[in-house]
Formats: structure tokens, C-alpha cells, sequence
């Protein structure tokens, strides 16, 4: 009798172990928060924008000309503009998402020895973000931490996050705009 | 007394007239073996100043006793405005001679470049951020150290594992180890420097600190730092433990020469001097032997022994 009842809980574990595997092998991704998906879903409509106005104009090819190139890139931004000429603060970075990535940047400077943010805040640009401004070039663009970067939400292609002296900025690579901003990060 | 003097001050006169008037060495130290892989390295060039150009004079004089068929760019290809004329002025215009010489560009960003730089043809990047390409025995990865995201670090994993060449060498803008203003980038050698372990990098190159540095070899990698191709930070060098050589008074450029095993290297300033030559040789399951070191304040080559950092599982 004990033998049969070692023997049910033996085949029980066993079943069990074999379905926590089987679960821990297929378990779905962790699921966003809800500031996360909803960041998310606002890239893709952003996206969806820029993918207009690309349509808009040349395409972008590998080209000898540079002069191609510049004004291709102003024509873009040029179109964005006009594709979201209401766009304002926060319509990308909501204010949940915004709070988020604010303590994960603040954290991630904290723990920094004195020398790590000397290197973090190296050649930070220090203009005041406006959004679908074009991105100065006569300012560095400043290099993004490779370990911060892995915390941040993903992105695709065509934005990236900036660091300036006090902001964070998402800035459309090949319009050299600023989609949006968050104040007040370090 | 008075003639004695005079002739003592006109013969040091004509001594220091002699030494100033002296051709300047301009000795290749590359051996030129058949079919080797020959380039040049620069980085932070694109400004358009005079200094940029002499530098550039200097790599065609050099180019006609060692015909590199290739340049890599740490990064800083263009400094302050992106328009039409700058890309003439800071590239087109300084490096005309080796560009009618066929003589390919394959650049990095640095944190001055706008990425769209990757669509100008010259440049060579295929309208990629990173990007790699192969030349005899040795492959090379252009990174964006800019933004190094984790998409970019599983291509450079998928790309270093399926690299078969002898020699492979990653380049990008942000040295992993500098002793100058921006400092060593922990950041970046967190992330990169146990891909390069793991894959078997020998060598690599940045810029960004705006003089030239070779590293004492770190888990048995040599890293260079050659960013002073247009600008030039002077006095910069501080002291630290993994300098092997460093030279920060006037603008510089590197030659390489791949033959094999054998990498030789010569960086030369804008006189035509050569501030630092050597020799890596890799060794099959153990750290390459890196020979080498000669600076104008210290002209004798020192033999360096191999890497005393640490034992790398290389």
C-alpha cells in the first residue's frame, strides 16, 4: 500500500516535472506592462507616418551624390512635419511610459561610479528638444549606453533614443527629426 | 674671444639649419610580401582643415611605396555640417589621389556622423549602420559604437561565429581602452570585449580620442586607438598601465600589412615620421606575439613580451 501511494507521487512529480519543462520551454513572452504596450502601440503609429511620407518622396538610394542624400532627408522630415503637424510632447512618450524610462536612466546613473558618468555625459548636446525639430547638425550626436540600452523598451529601425543634457529623445535615424522627448532623465 | 664666440654661434647655427633643412625619414617598415592585405587607418578626419589635408598628402607619399588598396574609417568622417560641399571639402577634395587610385573607403560612425552616411556610396557601408567585408585572409566588422543595440550585438555573435578568416578585426568610433579626455568606454567593453574573447579577435581598431595609441595586449588582444587623422588633441595622452605606446603631438595615420600570420603595423605623423611599428603574430591556441614600439622621443624598437594581463582562453 505505501509502495503503490510512493509509487502515485513518484508518477505525479514526474508528470509534473515533465509539464513544468514542457510549460518553461513554451511559456509565452513575459507580457508588456501596460505603459509598455501602449508606448509600443504609439511607435507603430508613428511609423505608419513615416512610412507615408516616405512614400512621398525619392527613394533612398546608395547614391556618389551627396546632395541627394541631404535633401532627401529634409524632404522626409519635411513630409513628417506636415503628416503630424499636431503632434505635441508626450504623444509618443506617454506619461506612464515617460515616468518609467525616467527611473530606469536615473537608476542606471546612480549606480554609476563618478568616471562611468563622466563618460555617460560626454559630448551630451545641450539644446532644448522641441518636437519635429531637426536634430542640429552642428551638434555630436552622443553616444547611447550599450548596458542601458538593453533595460529600454525596443524599437524599431527607424527610431533610436538620444541622450541631451537633460532629455531623452526619439529620433527618426533617417529624417534626423525628433519624434518626441522626455525632460528631466538624469 | 669675441671671433671664438661667433664662430662657436654661426657653426651651431648651420648644425640647427642642417637638422632643420634634413629630409625627414620617411621609412616604410612594412615588408610588402606578395599578396598580402595592405590598408591604411584613420579616424576623426573630416574637418576640412589644412592639417587634415597635410595628413592626407602624407598617405599619398606613403601610398606610392606601399600601395594599400584599402582605408578603414574609425568614425568622425564629417565634422560639424553634412552638405554637399562638406563631403568634398572633408573627404572628397583631402583624399582625391587615392581615390583616383581606386583606393576603397570603408567607413564607421562616429558621434559627429549622421547615420545616412551609410548611403553615400564612397563610403562603402551598403546602407548599413554595421556592416562587415572580407579581404584576403582577414574579415572586418564596421560597428556602430554609437548605439550599440542588442540587435547589433547578436549580428556581431552570428557574424564572428561564422567567420572562418585567420584574422578578424572589428573597427568602430569608441576605443574599449583609452588613456585621453573621453576615456576607456566600460559601457561598450562590457559588451564587446567577451565577443572578441570568445571569437578569437586579434586586433581592433577606434578613434574618437584625437591621438594615436597602441594598448598593451588585454586577453590577448592588441587594441589601437587611431583617431587623430584631422584633429588633434595635443598633451592628451595621461599615463596608464595598459599604454604601450602613445603619441599625441601632431596628426597620424596607420599602414597595415597582413601577410598570414603576420600583421605589421607603422603609424607616421604628418612629417612623415614613424611613431610606432610592430609586429603581431598570431599563435595557433595561445595569445599572438606582439613586437614592437618606437616613438620620436624613444626611437628604439622594444621588444614587448606577450600579454601579461591575463591568461585568455583564446
Amino acid at each position: 500500500m505505501l509502495n503503490l501511494k510512493f509509487s502515485l507521487i513518484g508518477a505525479v512529480s514526474v508528470v509534473g516535472l515533465l509539464l513544468s519543462v514542457d510549460g518553461a520551454a513554451q511559456a509565452p513572452p513575459k507580457p508588456a506592462t501596460a505603459a509598455t504596450a501602449e508606448f509600443n502601440k504609439r511607435v507603430a503609429a508613428y511609423i505608419d507616418v513615416h512610412n507615408k511620407a516616405d512614400a512621398q518622396v525619392p527613394s533612398l538610394k546608395r547614391t556618389d551624390d551627396p546632395a541627394e542624400l541631404s535633401s532627401r532627408e529634409i524632404a522626409l522630415g519635411d513630409a513628417i512635419r506636415t503628416l503630424r503637424a499636431d503632434a505635441r510632447p508626450g504623444d509618443i512618450f506617454t506619461k506612464d511610459i515617460a515616468e518609467q524610462i525616467r527611473q530606469l536612466i536615473k537608476k542606471d546613473f546612480r549606480n554609476r561610479t563618478r568616471e562611468e558618468r563622466k563618460i555617460f555625459l560626454d559630448e551630451v548636446p545641450h539644446f532644448r528638444p522641441r518636437v519635429n525639430q531637426r536634430y542640429p547638425s552642428t551638434w555630436p550626436l552622443a553616444t547611447f549606453p550599450a548596458t542601458l540600452l538593453d533595460v529600454l523598451p525596443k524599437l524599431p529601425d527607424t527610431l533610436e533614443y538620444r541622450l541631451l543634457s537633460e532629455a531623452l529623445i526619439l529620433r527618426d535615424v533617417k529624417a534626423n527629426i525628433v519624434a518626441d522627448f522626455i525632460l528631466d532623465v538624469y | 674671444m669675441a671671433t671664438s664666440i661667433l664662430r662657436r654661434v654661426v657653426v651651431a647655427a648651420a648644425v640647427i639649419g642642417c637638422w632643420l633643412a634634413a629630409p625627414i625619414a620617411q621609412d616604410l617598415a612594412l615588408p610588402l610580401k606578395p599578396n598580402s592585405v595592405r590598408f591604411a587607418v584613420i579616424g576623426d578626419n573630416g574637418t576640412g582643415d589644412k592639417p587634415q589635408y597635410e595628413l592626407a598628402k602624407q598617405m599619398a607619399t606613403y601610398y606610392a611605396k606601399f600601395p594599400f588598396t584599402f582605408v578603414i574609417m574609425n568614425g568622425d568622417n564629417l565634422y560639424g555640417g553634412e552638405r554637399p560641399q562638406d563631403f568634398v571639402n572633408k573627404f572628397e577634395a583631402p583624399y582625391k589621389p587615392l581615390l583616383d587610385a581606386k583606393v576603397e573607403f570603408y567607413a564607421t560612425l562616429g558621434n559627429h556622423d549622421d547615420p545616412n552616411q551609410r548611403f553615400y556610396k564612397p563610403f562603402n557601408m551598403g546602407g548599413q549602420r554595421y556592416y562587415t567585408f572580407k579581404k584576403g585572409n582577414a574579415r572586418f566588422f564596421s560597428l556602430d559604437s554609437n548605439y550599440m543595440d542588442p540587435v547589433q550585438t547578436a549580428w556581431l555573435e552570428k557574424e564572428l561565429k561564422a567567420s572562418g578568416s585567420d584574422w578578424k578585426i572589428p573597427y568602430f568610433h569608441h576605443p574599449l581602452y583609452s588613456s585621453g579626455m573621453h576615456g576607456s568606454q566600460v559601457d561598450l567593453r562590457a559588451v564587446l570585449e567577451p565577443l572578441f574573447v570568445k571569437y578569437g579577435v586579434d586586433v581592433v581598431f577606434s578613434g574618437h580620442e584625437h591621438f594615436y595609441q597602441r594598448v598593451k595586449p588585454q586577453q590577448g588582444i592588441t587594441y589601437f586607438v587611431s583617431g587623430a587623422g584631422g584633429q588633434l588633441r595635443r598633451g592628451d595622452l595621461k599615463k596608464a598601465d595598459f599604454t604601450a605606446v602613445g603619441y599625441d603631438q601632431d596628426l597620424s595615420f596607420m599602414l597595415v600589412e597582413i601577410a598570414d600570420k603576420e600583421l605589421t603595423f607603422q603609424a607616421i605623423n604628418r612629417a612623415g615620421q614613424t611613431v610606432d611599428k610592430g609586429l603581431i603574430v598570431q599563435r595557433a591556441g595561445a595569445e599572438p606575439i606582439v613586437v614592437g614600439g618606437s616613438t620620436p622621443a624613444s626611437p628604439a624598437p622594444v621588444a614587448k613580451p606577450p600579454a601579461p594581463e591575463s591568461p585568455a582562453p583564446k
